[in-house]
């Protein structure tokens, strides 16, 4: 390899060239070649061409400044007819800009959202030193993660690992009701946390010192907007707030709020010490068993992490208990944001590598393709740049020159581009936050870093646009163009046909996509589920209000515009408890059945309007229901087995439970699901929702008096209730959101598609104005010649709808898969997206066609 | 009266100590491992060219090389108005960083 001398990357050394001043060049690309092969010897070829393209691309942008201080003379010429000749072509102009503009803002805000994922967790003093244990559960053949850990664990681990020098359990209860002498709300983001968390994690104190914080075990830090809202114009520290009317807590520091961009989101910070008291038994400290508390550990300073990995992963099985199953898995903190998908329980929302991966190779294809069209455009209409082109060349340009020149033009249309599409992203970015649920901006980091970016995008693309069609226009010879025998080439039509139609084919499916997800949607929210949820109330109740029901379902029964009021453990729209093993007279005792449990009171068939198949629902008419009684559905007498069930019974856990009706099936899980057998118990005893029917005819009277009967009932309660057919709907939230994206990608994938499609279109219109010329001459008339050059554009739309219809099939299908309920894909769905396109690309090529149709041979013809 | 650039003056000191191996690529790789960080080729050589039209360097230029594809390559020397600036600068750093080291105590 020694002997035979390798040269660069000739692209990267002819870019390189094109900064480089003309005396200069041929010892400037000599010192770069010399750096080439240096590295050609210590590495081999491909990393000395890597690192050649990074020694051009980095010297890059000074050079070209440099050479501003040179030639300032001439840039200002280069710039008059830059814009010029934007004037001349106006709507050209800005339909490229804005194509352009489109597809930079679209990179950048996917950028941008990339970005702040990749953030997560990163802003704490400590961070490499922070890590959270995950336990690792075999059960059978099946391995099951969790962030809930043994409370033991922390402190054992701290005691035998001198490498760990800090740990704390994390306990968060969910929501609570806060109260502050007449103010109370619904709070959520409770953390309960030993000493050591303010030493590990970086979130500081505004009020109070770390050290006498948590000096009393009832007391509280708050966040920055907690105190205010709680104790506004008032000084918090030392005041007193209640907790779920169970117990006090003393506030005694503030801290500022924590980032977006943290997986652990606090407002109220507790010791740990009234998790036990309060929540869990004081034997909770030794418990090897229960798995509750997530725990963090930091490492000390020099310690590495691969001494403890093994030795912690064993832990259990080697100093607890051999027989055990469970393993403990390290997670650095920084990893848990985006590579927690597997386990399956967390308190705070998880994201995952795969769409960060997925979203940054989208934001590349997408500035790729506006980049493309970009230049086709450019390309398309160099045709009335020849005459200039040649005069230069004439007069003494060297082709670098113009090369030269016309990179510039690019680079300003890009830059031009750029600043329009900043304009955009400011626009959209309220939209795209509140789909994305983050709280995204363009210059709340550093600035240098945002626009040294938004420059790189800008020159990127402005080289990677600029080269092919400023290559392609010096390209011209002076001579040939003056004396009118310039033939343009006809490269890359097949590639730039394949370009759009594949633009297109992607279009349509996404539109396919569209329409597909709102009619599922919409067949979803309009389903018979088997019961009647409208205007349908869900109150929640704490276990102090629960106690108090029956008094509440009186009150609530004398106001008139109450139809029906009944009460259960879990909501109407979702189950959260399945049990299996059960027996029942003439059962096989070795079922595998699994039913959903569910705890009411009476009238909850009537209420929700059930019907029944067999037998009675729970009524105050039997004294024997108030013991053990249930109702189950069609699909559990079905998965069974067994005949007439009215009147037999379960047994399980020592208990006998009676049979004394049968529901025809509902669905009482959302629709991913189809209808499973399910229990009804009746239990007054353990009902957390009290659900109550109001006649439609005056809902808001009837809220406010069912309001008043709670609170006067419940004083020291927080009234809140949701709209059972409200809350159905924001079960299928995450399906909202992927139709929304489809929505605004099919949008943009059409408008992408046009631009492509008018720069093809215009590229082959005036490659064949001669053409038309004679044929017009030979006695064509205007339609004919309309039709003639549209039937190619039709064919490729007809060939990117064939593309398209069988994968948008197999998204949809794929897609749908979740759904027990689905609708059928009909031929509309893919006729009427077809269509569109069809008559799309026919209107957009007839504008470009109608100006070379309409013609006079006499101008067309002129210098054959 | 005109102060070099960091730059240029970092630039020029390299060419002192390089002597008769001050190119581009020798003097860009001096710099990178003196101050640990990492100098494009560019921001090498505009110092160098611009402290060329000021006279304080001087250019001779050496055979062309294969490894070069060829090309020959320039070596650059300190002329006497070189030396006079580098003298400068190194005075009034003296009386300016004069005493620094009892500033951290």
């Amino acid at each position: 390899m020694k002997t035979e001398n390798k040269k660069p990357d000739k692209l990267a050394e002819y870019l390189l060239y094109l900064t480089l001043p003309e005396s200069e060049s041929s010892f400037l690309l000599g010192d770069y070649e010399e750096e080439f092969n240096f590295l050609r010897e210590q590495k081999g070829v491909l990393y000395a061409n890597i690192r050649y393209w990074i020694l051009v691309l980095e010297s890059i942008p000074g050079f070209i400044i440099n050479s501003f201080y040179l030639g300032f003379d001439m840039f200002k010429n280069y710039l008059k007819i830059a814009v010029r000749n934007i004037k001349k072509q106006k709507s050209y102009s800005f339909i490229n800009i804005s194509g352009l503009a489109i597809g930079m803002a679209c990179c950048i805000l996917i950028l941008l959202w990339v970005r702040d994922e990749l953030s997560f967790d990163r802003f704490h003093k400590n961070t490499d030193r922070l890590y959270r244990i995950v336990c690792e559960m075999h059960l059978g053949d099946a391995v099951r993660y969790t962030e809930s850990t043994p409370a033991p664990l922390g402190k054992a681990l701290k005691e035998n690992f001198p490498e760990i020098q800090l740990s704390t359990m994390y306990y968060d209860i969910g929501r609570a009701n806060v109260r502050r002498k007449e103010k109370i709300f619904r709070e959520e983001n409770f953390g309960f946390v030993e000493r050591d968390f303010f030493a590990m994690f970086s979130f500081p104190l505004i009020k109070g010192s770390i050290n006498s914080v948590f000096s009393n075990p009832y007391s509280v830090v708050l966040s920055e907007s907690m105190a205010d809202k709680y104790f506004k114009g008032e000084e918090p520290i030392g005041k007193t707030l209640t907790i779920d009317n169970q117990y006090d807590v003393l506030v005694t520091g503030v801290m500022k709020n924590f980032p977006d961009n943290s997986s652990i989101k606090a407002d109220f910070l507790s010791p740990f010490e009234i998790a036990l008291t309060e929540y869990y038994g004081p034997d909770m400290p030794q418990n090897w068993g229960s798995h509750t508390f997530a725990t963090y550990l930091m490492l000390g300073e020099n310690s590495s992490i691969q001494d403890v990995i093994s030795n912690i992963y064993n832990y259990k099985k080697e100093k607890i208990d051999p027989e055990s199953s469970i393993r403990f898995i390290i997670q650095p903190l920084k990893k848990i944001h985006l590579y927690s998908k597997h386990i399956s329980d967390s308190i705070f929302s998880k994201g995952d590598i795969i769409y960060v991966y997925l979203f940054t190779a989208l934001a590349i294809l997408i500035l790729l393709i506006a980049c493309i069209n970009f230049m086709n455009l450019i390309t398309a209409r160099s045709g009335s740049r020849l005459r200039e082109v040649g005069m230069r060349k004439v007069v003494g340009a060297s082709k670098r020159n113009i090369v030269r020149q016309f990179f510039g033009e690019t680079l300003l249309l890009s830059f031009l581009a750029l600043i329009i599409s900043i304009i955009l992203v400011y626009l959209i970015l309220p939209e795209f936050n509140s789909l994305s649920r983050k709280n995204l901006s363009l210059f709340s980091l550093d600035n240098l870093t945002v626009i040294f970016w938004l420059a790189g995008i800008a020159l990127l693309t402005g080289i990677v646009s600029g080269s092919y069609p400023a290559f392609f226009i010096s390209s011209f010879e002076p001579v040939k163009i003056l004396k009118g025998t310039i033939s343009s080439a006809s490269r890359g039509l097949r590639l730039r046909t394949i370009l759009v139609i594949s633009q297109f084919t992607l279009s349509i499916i996404l539109i396919i996509g569209a329409i597909a997800l709102s009619g599922q949607l919409d067949f979803l929210r309009k389903k018979d589920l088997g019961y009647n949820k409208d205007h349908v109330i869900s109150i929640s109740m704490s276990t102090d209000a629960g106690k108090r029901y029956n008094l509440f379902k009186k009150e609530l029964s004398r106001i008139p515009g109450v139809m029906n009021v009944t009460g259960s453990f879990s909501p109407i729209v979702i189950k959260q408890t399945a049990i299996s093993g059960l027996g029942w007279e003439g059962g096989d005792p070795n079922n595998t059945v699994r039913f959903w449990m569910e705890y009411v009171d009476y009238d909850y068939t009537e209420t929700l309007d059930i019907k029944l198949a067999e037998g009675r629902s729970f009524s105050k008419e039997f004294s024997s229901d108030i013991t053990d009684v249930c109702l189950i559905n069609e699909e559990a007498v079905r998965q069974m087995g067994i005949e007439s069930p009215v009147g037999k019974n379960f047994e399980f856990d020592n208990n006998i439970l009676k049979i004394v009706g049968v529901m025809k099936d509902f669905n009482f899980n959302p629709l991913h699901s189809p209808v499973e057998p399910i229990i009804l118990r009746f239990n007054p005893s353990r009902l957390s929702y009290t659900h109550v029917k109001i006649k439609p005819d005056n809902i808001s009277a009837a809220l406010g008096l069912i309001e008043k009967s709670f609170k006067k009932i419940n004083p020291d309660d927080i009234f809140r209730y949701r709209f059972v057919d409200a809350y159905f709907d924001l079960l299928y939230r995450s399906e909202q959101r992927i139709k929304t994206i489809f929505h605004w990608s099919a949008i943009l994938g059409v408008f992408i598609s046009c631009m492509g499609l008018i720069g093809l279109a215009s590229y082959v219109t005036q490659k064949r104005t001669k053409e038309i010329g004679i044929r017009k001459v030979l006695g064509a008339s205007e339609t004919g010649l309309m039709l003639l050059m549209i039937k190619e554009f039709i064919i490729w739309v007809i060939i990117a709808n064939l593309l398209a219809w069988p994968t948008a099939w197999y998204a949809i299908n794929k897609l749908f898969e979740n759904f027990a309920y689905r609708i059928e894909a009909g031929w509309m769905m893919f006729i009427i997206p077809g269509l569109f396109a069809l008559v799309l690309a026919i209107v957009t090529v007839s504008v470009q066609t109608i100006k070379a149709v309409r013609s006079k041979p006499v101008d067309t013809l002129r210098y054959e | 009266m005109e102060y070099l650039s960091r730059q240029e003056e970092m630039v020029l000191l390299s060419v002192y100590h390089l002597k008769s191996d001050a190119s581009l690529v020798s003097i860009r790789r001096f710099l990178n491992k003196q101050t640990e960080k990492r100098w494009s080729m560019s921001s090498v050589y505009i110092p160098l060219d611009r402290l060329k039209k000021s006279a304080h360097l001087d250019i001779t230029v050496g055979d062309p090389t294969p490894i070069r594809g060829g090309r020959a390559k320039k070596f650059y020397h300190l002329t006497d108005a070189g030396i006079e600036a580098l003298e400068k600068v190194q005075k009034v750093h003296e009386t300016l960083w004069a005493g620094l080291d009892k500033l951290s105590t």
